[in-house]
């Protein structure tokens, strides 16, 4: 099965699967081929960190990887970066000259890697890559579960984000979104008057201070409107077949199979003929090349295991036109799993 | 002697080590020894068919109507509170600030607690980042929220988790060097989020092979390479921490009863 080069690549998954080795891999086998690659990960857990032995503060910048390192041609290397929320807003407010306003305590929250701005900001920082136009292809390697959904959600959210109710909000309290002064009208006041009860409610609950500072923070969000608005046009252009590639990655050991199912359901209207499904760490040959002889106990673990991976093949290949099986690798070494997978992807790419 | 010794324990850990599986098997062995004991599947899509088929106790709610619920009491009128939360603003605050609907819920599971002093929750925290949300939104909350009512609750919360064995925190790996790694960073990160909360953080290794042949006595000569290089390499973990072993059937709900016979070593 050939899988067709394209600009981006996205790695979704549940978690767990082996999906930022798998991109890594990815990012390996096309350098490998000469192609100018970048790999992005914005799995919190910073996996690919201690693979390609990274640094905390390698965070939103840009590493160039010898390919050395895996033991290949020290000319060929791939770009890598942890994505870092903080970094993309810190290039954003730079653009936008908003330092001062970008220091809120709450921006700063929203931020941190945990905050829940990965997602979003990770759009915005693949877009303004393939901006450069530098890279054959950008691979994404997603958060796993429902931070994934998120992501694929966050158009939604922007939209959401810049809704009417913002605009009134502001010109109630005389905020002025486009610069230059303008005096809070009087007309506006008692139009706003529903407004003015949330306000007033939110304050009860939360204070009045933290009113203050959402609506600074919301406003300073809101000046990078365009940067916003034009992700959801990157979100359009990965549902193109023309333009990206899907891996969604699920593993042997993963015992959720309602998880994968739901995955599937609800990323079904964001992906497209080329979407493949990677089967991790199957045991096939291992499990039929093995006599598990008179002990009761290795017959059934062998029954166990083999019904195990059956059902993912019969799920897989009920619901999957494309479907890719990588077997189980029993190293130590991270390094050595980036390796042993891309080579997988070699000899696939060559069926 | 209780049978429990916590109120509230947490299962967390990376994605696919298992703690669904654990948390739900642990809420099975409380259960049956009579703990008056809730399962509580948090920010996921509760796995009702499971839960229905494990006739497990669970408790229930979703962020929104946590909130809705929250503000309804702080402001005294369900009907203001609903109308609040149909607003884009509060929808979009929601939205942009996760950790602040997971405070809300855990807010929601300690008054749960507080009301029933007989109840102990099983918490199945679903990936690492949103266990560490969770407990970062509470001394990050009270951060942003300099007065109001929430900084109360924040108080109230907090003093709640720090209480003498009210909370046990299981972070839940797989036998592997990265597995395991991953979640010693995770527990460093917890064991920073509550200070001054003496040692209820836990690691629990899960699914492990070496563990399995050590229980149904195999002797691992007879084993093929694929199984005995998994061995090898859990070796030295099984040794150092709490280990589960792996569970030989392939459907759920076998898997978590099988599984709940042998937790006892996490009350």
């Amino acid at each position: 099965m050939k899988i067709p080069y394209k600009k981006v690549e996205i790695f979704c998954g549940t978690g767990g699967v082996g999906k930022t080795t798998i991109a890594t891999a990815r990012a390996l086998f096309l350098a490998m081929e000469g192609k100018k690659v970048l790999l992005i990960t914005i799995d919190p857990a910073k996996r690919l960190k201690q693979i390609l032995n990274m640094k905390d503060n390698d965070d939103g910048m840009i590493n160039t990887i010898s390919l050395d390192l895996f033991g290949f041609q020290k000319e060929k290397t791939f770009d890598a970066m942890l994505m870092s929320p903080r970094a993309t807003l810190q290039k954003m407010a730079a653009d936008k000259d908003l330092h001062a306003e970008f220091e809120s305590t709450i921006i700063k929250t929203l931020s941190r890697p945990y905050g829940g701005m990965n997602e979003i900001m990770s759009i915005i920082e693949v877009q303004s890559q393939l901006e450069k136009n530098y890279y054959d292809t950008i691979i994404l390697d997603t958060p796993p579960g429902k931070s994934f959904i998120d992501f694929l959600d966050s158009s939604e959210k922007i939209k959401n984000f810049f809704d009417k109710s913002f605009l009134e909000i502001f010109e109630y309290l005389g905020k002025n979104i486009s610069g230059g002064g303008k005096a809070r009208n009087f007309i506006t006041m008692i139009v706003s008057t529903g407004v003015k009860k949330l306000l007033s409610y939110l304050e009860a609950v939360t204070g009045a201070d933290f009113v203050r500072e959402f609506i600074d923070a919301v406003l300073a969000l809101y000046k990078c409107r365009d940067s916003f608005l034009k992700a959801l046009h990157f979100q359009e252009e990965l549902k193109k077949s023309s333009f990206s590639n899907w891996f969604l990655v699920t593993s042997v050991e993963q015992q959720k199979m309602t998880e994968a199912q739901d995955l599937k359901l609800q990323a079904r209207h964001f992906m497209h003929a080329d979407l493949f499904l990677v089967m991790n760490k199957c045991l096939g040959n291992f499990l039929n090349d093995w006599d598990p002889g008179q002990s009761k106990a290795l017959v059934q673990l062998k029954e166990s295991m083999t019904t195990r991976e059956q059902d993912l093949q019969d799920f897989a290949s009920k619901n999957f036109s494309n479907v890719l099986k990588f077997h189980e690798i029993n190293h130590p070494s991270p390094l050595e799993h980036v390796k042993e997978l891309a080579q997988m992807f070699l000899v696939q790419s060559k069926q | 002697m209780p049978l429990a010794h916590h109120r509230l324990y947490i299962i967390t850990g990376k994605g696919g080590v298992g703690k669904t599986t654990l948390a739900m098997a642990f809420t099975k062995y409380l259960q049956r020894k009579g703990v008056n004991v809730k399962y509580n599947c948090f920010h996921q899509t509760p796995e009702k068919n499971l839960e229905k088929k494990l006739d497990l106790p669970t408790i229930e709610m979703s962020i929104e109507a946590g909130a809705e619920i929250y503000i309804g009491r702080k402001l005294n009128s369900t009907t203001i509170a609903s109308w609040i939360m149909k607003t884009h603003f509060f929808k979009s605050l929601f939205q942009m600030i996760p950790g602040l609907g997971h405070m809300i819920l855990l807010g929601h599971l300690i008054s749960e607690l507080d009301d029933d002093p007989s109840l102990v929750i099983v918490l199945d925290s679903p990936a690492s980042g949103h266990a560490l949300t969770m407990f970062e939104s509470t001394s990050n909350f009270k951060a942003i929220f300099n007065t109001g009512l929430v900084v109360k609750d924040i108080d109230k919360m907090q003093t709640f988790l720090k209480g003498p064995n009210n909370l046990k925190t299981h972070v839940v790996t797989l036998a592997t060097e990265l597995s395991l790694s991953e979640a010693l960073d995770l527990k460093k990160e917890l064991d920073n989020n509550l200070p001054d909360t003496e040692a209820h953080c836990d690691l629990v290794v899960n699914d492990s092979f070496k563990k399995f042949f050590e229980i149904k006595q195999v002797d691992e000569n007879l084993l093929p390479p694929f199984l005995s290089q998994k061995v090898a390499l859990e070796e030295n973990i099984v040794k150092e921490y709490f280990s589960l072993p792996h569970i030989d059937k392939a459907n759920v709900v076998n898997i978590v009863m099988d599984l709940s016979l042998l937790v006892e070593g996490l009350v």
